[in-house]
């Protein structure tokens, strides 16, 4: 048989849970409890709406499209800007040990607000005109996406190893920075290989 | 004495001076009013932003705004794009519709903001009472409830008869 001291010491503890239990609501309001670790996501999907069938080898006057999508899991809504950009072997890809974007400039972008935990996809086309080439190298003059043609210029040598003109399209994600107020690469990108075929 | 035929030339000289001057001024002027429209679009879509994330952090829906933050935004990129393109006059338009949404957004971000304060205010101020009060009355209860088993308790102990065995062998 518990003594009455055992039984006071269980009133106590009885008496402690159910202040807890009641303090709760307003303990709510004053502590704040860490969440998981915030991130974004970025993802390419083929035409097909899957992880398959992405544009690889082009040419000029087809168009090709992929889906592009970013996924908010930052604890607050943010604020993207999906840089799409275009290089040839030579030129830099973005540095994600340093955390730099490739210096590269931008030739379509698309700023989006995302809502905690949601997503944002678009359907990006994409197509090239003006590609020509001289001996073993390929020009391509100008590159169209969603309807925005731009002038790129780019040149690109014949990769004997794999046998083609290879191109790279790819997207960097930025995010707005309240304390910086402006954009900062998140240190994110997605790329496509392109083989432009010269007829 | 100047001939007709160079007095004609010189005109005309002077005529598409006059016109390059008139169109690079011109020029000038739409590139300046486009980079501070854009300037300023920029900076309105982060300010509403910000206000946006206020309100969300007080607590406030905020999925409407987003909504038509995300129209300010896409307006934005596309005056960027169309400015880039050559296509100004587009631009500036674009930019000027993006910069009227943001204004607008941050404006109500605000008011939303205030109204989320307030909301949480209250029932902050709800769970402190429910909470005081609810504890007190618990504590009360209880205590009542420890008198009242105590006494019990003792009477047990009291109604208790020592069990005595008379053959018991002292230790």
């Amino acid at each position: 048989m518990l003594s009455l001291d055992d039984y006071g010491a269980i009133f106590a503890v009885i008496g402690l849970v159910g202040v807890l239990l009641l303090a709760s609501p307003t303990l709510g309001f004053v502590l704040h409890f860490f969440g998981s670790e915030p991130f974004s996501e970025l993802y390419i999907l083929g035409p097909g709406h899957m992880a398959e069938g992405y544009p690889f080898n082009v040419k000029a006057g087809e168009e090709y499209g992929v889906y592009v999508g970013v996924g908010n899991h930052m604890g607050l809504s943010s604020y993207y800007l999906v840089c799409v950009k275009f290089r040839n072997q030579s030129d830099p890809l973005p540095n994600v040990t340093e955390g730099s974007p490739s210096p590269l400039p931008a030739i379509y972008e698309h700023r989006v607000f995302v809502e905690d935990d949601g997503s944002w996809e678009t359907f990006l086309r994409f197509s090239f005109s003006g590609v020509s080439r001289f001996g073993n190298q390929c020009l391509v003059e100008s590159l169209t996406v969603n309807d925005f043609t731009f002038t790129v210029n780019k040149w690109a040598l014949w990769d004997s190893a794999n046998k083609g003109f290879y191109y790279q399209l790819f997207i960097e994600l930025w995010i707005y920075d309240l304390e910086y107020g402006g954009f900062r690469f998140h240190n994110r990108f997605v790329s496509l290989w392109l083989n432009m075929s010269v007829s | 004495m100047v001939k007709p035929r160079h007095a004609v030339l010189i005109a005309a000289c002077a005529a598409t001076l006059l016109l390059s001057t008139v169109s690079f001024c011109f020029s000038i002027d739409v590139h300046e009013a486009f980079h501070d429209v854009f300037s300023e679009t920029e900076d309105a879509v982060g300010l509403a932003f910000r206000a946006v994330s206020e309100a969300e952090t007080a607590g406030a829906n905020v999925s409407s705004l987003l909504f038509r933050l995300n129209e300010a935004a896409g307006l934005l990129s596309r005056a960027e794009m169309l400015y880039d393109l050559g296509d100004h006059e587009a631009a500036l338009a674009a930019a000027n519709r993006s910069l009227t949404i943001a204004n607008s957004v941050r404006d109500e971000a605000l008011i939303l903001r205030r109204l989320a304060d307030e909301e949480k205010s209250r029932a902050f101020q709800f769970s402190l009472a429910f909470s005081i009060l609810g504890s007190a009355a618990f504590l009360i209860s209880l205590f009542f409830v420890w008198r009242w088993f105590r006494g019990f308790y003792i009477r047990r102990i009291m109604n208790l008869k020592p069990e005595v065995a008379s053959n018991a062998e002292p230790r």
